[in-house]
């Protein structure tokens, strides 16, 4: 097999990964978010995200290499800290959403990051230029066919009574935003990578951006420390779950990093929105949320299922030819000139090499010490946990569990595998 | 002469784009939390 092709394989199984972690991230936290301020429900999750983004990175690559990685590009530190706050931004937007419009019409409107991300994609890091007729069917057509059967499973799976017309354009809005603040999010993410950053080192520093603004966030709308203090306090039993979603959500986003760094972010942003299909799985056969819908939504969830696996399998066969790989690494060196960095290195790490490793950056004790305090910190949470009676189904529990972590195993051997996680 | 690092940051026009979007996606929020 051709390195590109082992690539865009790679490329495509990444991007599967992060949709089936991504949706499992939405199982944790189904049961307890109810009487919980959207503020304090977001910031939960993003301390739970910087809990495992500063973990996983330091138990793979060790601080040395993530060290060594953002000082040679240390031009990309203020885009990491950039896109983090616009993830911050969007995922509060979202929750204002749903509760303004409810999912199934704020799904498909935030859902449209994906064409906003092809749209950067091509715009700003020439994806798709010199791809023929039969490669952009298969990208804009698979993307398409993947925000159109989200939009059927949101649809059928929602409830439409109760909205406040009067709270009808603020949700429209607030579901617009987030679905422009997250298609442009991916701009920084592809800058990242044709720069030959390694995906670890770039969310080491996301997720500084997304706790801050976060925080800010936070702060700003609940009057200061003292009430947002209570808040969390009033939530503490919730946390535990909060932070779980947000350590699956962790997993998810990394294997979406190194999907957008080995097919792009016109390919890989919509093979991640596959989330949806695996939230629904969850939501369908574990926590029985659909066992009252009518044959006609049964049917809408179906055909939505259907066209999301189409539109994932046409872009997973949708290849980049020679000639748009010719414009990727135009791309690539344009930023080399911009930022001074060395060409060789960084096309070696965008063909899955890893030149870092050859300056043997050192493992210290204090990683490790690193790793315990975070799981120190999910064991904690666990014990103020609140052990809820759930009606759950097991079996379905056990196997969506071990769908999970066998996508999680297959995905992550390969990539050790090929790219040493590069 | 090579320009200092956020010179180079600041004048690459790729920044503003998500900068720009930063600035709205708050701005959409401050307006929709105002009228709630």
């Amino acid at each position: 097999m051709s390195t590109a092709k082992q690539l865009h394989v790679l490329g495509v199984l990444c991007g599967i990964a992060a949709g089936a972690w991504l949706g499992a991230a939405e199982a944790p936290t189904k049961l307890v978010t109810i009487g919980i301020s959207p503020f304090v429900i977001s910031l939960a999750m993003v301390i739970g995200v910087f809990v495992a983004r500063w973990t996983v990175p330091v138990a793979i690559k060790g601080t040395g290499y993530v060290y060594l990685d953002l000082r040679e590009k240390v031009h990309l530190v203020p885009w990491a800290i950039l896109a983090g706050a616009l993830w911050a931004v969007a995922n509060t937007l979202t929750v204002f959403a749903i509760r303004d419009v409810g999912l199934s019409i704020a799904f498909p409107l935030w859902n449209t990051n994906s064409i906003v991300g092809m749209f950067w994609g091509w715009l700003l890091f020439n994806e798709l230029r010199g791809a023929g007729r039969s490669q952009w069917i298969k990208v804009l057509g698979g993307g398409l066919a993947i925000a159109g059967g989200a939009c059927l499973l949101a649809y059928a799976t929602s409830q439409h009574s109760g909205l406040a017309a009067d709270r009808t354009t603020a949700g429209i809005m607030a579901a617009l935003g987030a679905g422009l603040l997250w298609g442009s999010m991916y701009i920084p993410y592809r800058k990242a990578y044709i720069s030959g950053m390694n995906p670890l080192s770039f969310v080491t520093v996301f997720t500084v951006g997304e706790l801050i603004t976060m925080s800010s966030l936070a702060l700003a709308f609940h009057g200061g420390l003292g009430p947002l203090r209570d808040e969390i306090a009033k939530a503490s039993p919730a946390l535990f779950w909060l932070f779980l979603g947000g350590f699956c959500w962790v997993l998810g986003d990394l294997f979406q990093q190194y999907a957008a760094k080995y097919v792009g972010i016109g390919r890989g942003i919509p093979l991640s929105n596959t989330n949806q299909l695996w939230g629904l799985a969850w939501g369908a056969l574990v926590f029985g949320e659909l066992a009252a819908l009518s044959p006609t939504a049964v049917f809408l969830i179906t055909a939505g299922s259907a066209v999301m696996i189409f539109g994932a399998v046409a872009i997973s066969f949708a290849q980049a030819p020679v000639a748009e790989q010719s414009s990727w690494r135009n791309a690539m060196l344009r930023e080399c000139e911009r930022y001074g960095l060395d060409v060789r290195q960084v096309e070696e790490a965008l063909l899955g090499g890893d030149p870092l490793a050859r300056q043997n950056p050192k493992r210290t004790w204090w990683e490790f010490l690193i790793v315990a305090l975070a799981i120190g910190i999910f064991v904690w949470l666990a014990s103020l946990a609140e052990r809820r009676l759930l009606d759950l189904d097991l079996a379905w529990l056990v196997v969506l569990i071990v769908a999970s972590l066998a996508i999680l195993l297959i995905a992550a051997t390969l990539l050790w595998r090929r790219t040493r996680f590069s | 002469m090579k320009r200092s690092l956020p010179r180079l940051v600041l004048s690459d026009p790729h920044f503003w784009i998500p900068f720009a979007v930063l600035l709205f996606g708050i701005a959409v929020l401050v307006t929709i939390t105002k009228g709630a």
